[in-house]
């Protein structure tokens, strides 16, 4: 629990994985039994979006600066977003937190202890689910991947789409083990939507009360 | 040793002779707006050329982001210490792969007029925890040498506003900037003392006010030369 009325809840996993669609979901599926939501996703912030982008785009992306401008992106939805919507008692969905930025600068040989540090002011989540999907599904499920996600700059294989495969594969080992070692919940995303949804909710409704909340409400007002 | 006619050294076999490389060395000069750092990096980087080296004299502006979203309403509000603290490390990592890693990488000197101990200054100053600071500039390269220039905030705060807005503009600096370079001064004072934690362990050389500029880098030419004569400062 993060010390507030509110909820963290986040979705990781790698591109394609289906995770805004899940959040989209599960803002629905709160809002339908009376929670408040609040949605963040990675690299929306004001002022660091543009700067973030463009340092992936650079002809020699250093991920120590990709770090630290992914920290000043996340940095500011805590602020802004995520803290008030804690303490006011709402629900906040967030599409991937710390993980993914830490994931491809570690990838990249930046050291853990440091970016653990660096990410050390973001709120622990209450729940975080790993959508789990095979990087050649997800491959098979988008067009041009983008370079710097693709790690093209760590010059695995020169072909764009054979190096978003190799490194995609490294990042679902990083994922793999990061989630046995802190007991995420894993949902296989190659499942059907509704399925992987349900088992989300699930997990949701136990941590929100959000179902049991509700009818405990309409039977006090009953009496 | 003997001693004979002719040379009795025989050529056993050939080595292979390579030039000789030297490591590149990078030199902080840290000090609040005005102190006087851009002259004393000036005078430090001739000296050390007539030493026959080559020298950079690289100028932190790592600023520049934080004065865009602070121009533009949409972005201010999202300005907090943490995000300016950020924004500002990213800009330095970036500005200092060019202006800083090459050059030592090829052996030269750098002289970075305002590095690293400027930034935590400042993040100190709007009150973030020191330790979480000190770690965002810890994988710039590290200076051998860092010379901290002393100046009283009041008076560098005129000298500053004189750069920045033309001579004889002080009444227009609000008593909050002044507040502000005291804490930067102070948090400076703090890093050359070990009472605040660094980015990383580097020999420092205090320059205090009184005496003229040359008397006064005399301490900063010793540390730099025995950085340049032992090799020291090669960057990880």
């Amino acid at each position: 629990m993060n010390g507030t009325p509110g909820r963290l809840i986040v979705l990781e996993g790698i591109d394609r994985s289906g995770r805004s669609t899940h959040a989209g979901l599960l803002e629905a599926h709160l809002r339908y039994h009376g929670r408040g939501v609040t949605r963040t996703s990675l690299g929306s912030s004001v002022l660091s979006a543009d700067a973030l982008r463009r340092a992936k785009r650079g002809r020699r992306p250093d991920p120590v600066e990709i770090a630290l401008l992914s920290a000043a992106d996340l940095a500011e939805r805590v602020e802004r977003v995520v803290d008030p919507a804690l303490r006011a008692g709402l629900v906040v969905v967030a599409d991937r937190w710390t993980w993914t930025p830490i994931a491809r600068a570690e990838l990249r040989g930046v050291d853990r202890g440091w970016l653990d540090r660096l990410f050390s002011f973001a709120p622990a989540p209450d729940l975080v689910a790993l959508l789990d999907l095979d990087p050649d599904a997800s491959l098979a499920r988008r067009d041009a991947p983008d370079p710097y996600e693709a790690g093209l700059d760590l010059h695995l294989a020169d072909d764009l789409r054979e190096s978003y495969r190799l490194f995609g594969t490294r990042l679902a080992g990083w994922f793999d083990a990061e989630s046995r070692r802190r007991g995420w919940l894993r949902v296989p995303a190659d499942e059907p939507v509704d399925r992987v949804e349900a088992r989300l909710e699930a997990a949701v409704d136990r941590l929100t009360g959000v179902p049991g909340r509700r009818r405990g409400r309409s039977r006090s007002r009953a009496t | 040793m003997e001693s004979g006619r002719g040379p009795r050294v025989r050529i056993i076999r050939s080595v292979p002779t390579r030039p000789i490389r030297r490591p590149g060395l990078l030199v902080a000069v840290e000090g609040i707006d005005g102190a006087g750092t851009s002259a004393v990096a000036n005078l430090l980087a001739r000296w050390i050329e007539r030493r026959g080296r080559r020298v950079h004299v690289a100028a932190w502006e790592a600023s520049t982001p934080l004065r865009r979203a602070a121009a533009d309403g949409r972005t201010r509000q999202a300005l907090t210490p943490r995000v300016a603290a950020l924004l500002v490390a990213a800009e330095a990592h970036r500005r200092t792969d060019e202006l800083v890693r090459r050059p030592i990488d090829a052996g030269d000197v750098v002289i970075a007029d305002r590095y690293a101990w400027t930034g935590v200054a400042r993040d100190l100053a709007r009150g973030l925890d020191p330790a979480w600071i000190a770690s965002l500039y810890e994988r710039l390269p590290a200076p051998a040498v860092v010379v901290l220039v002393r100046e009283q905030p009041d008076r560098a705060i005129g000298r500053a506003i004189d750069d920045r807005l033309g001579p004889g503009r002080a009444e227009a600096v609000t008593p909050a900037f002044g507040a502000f370079l005291a804490a930067v001064a102070a948090g400076l004072d703090d890093l050359a003392a070990g009472r605040s934690p660094a980015p990383w362990p580097a020999r420092t050389v205090v320059l205090d006010l009184g005496e003229p500029l040359d008397v006064r880098l005399a301490p900063a030419r010793a540390a730099i030369s025995a950085a340049l004569d032992g090799g020291e400062g090669r960057v990880a």
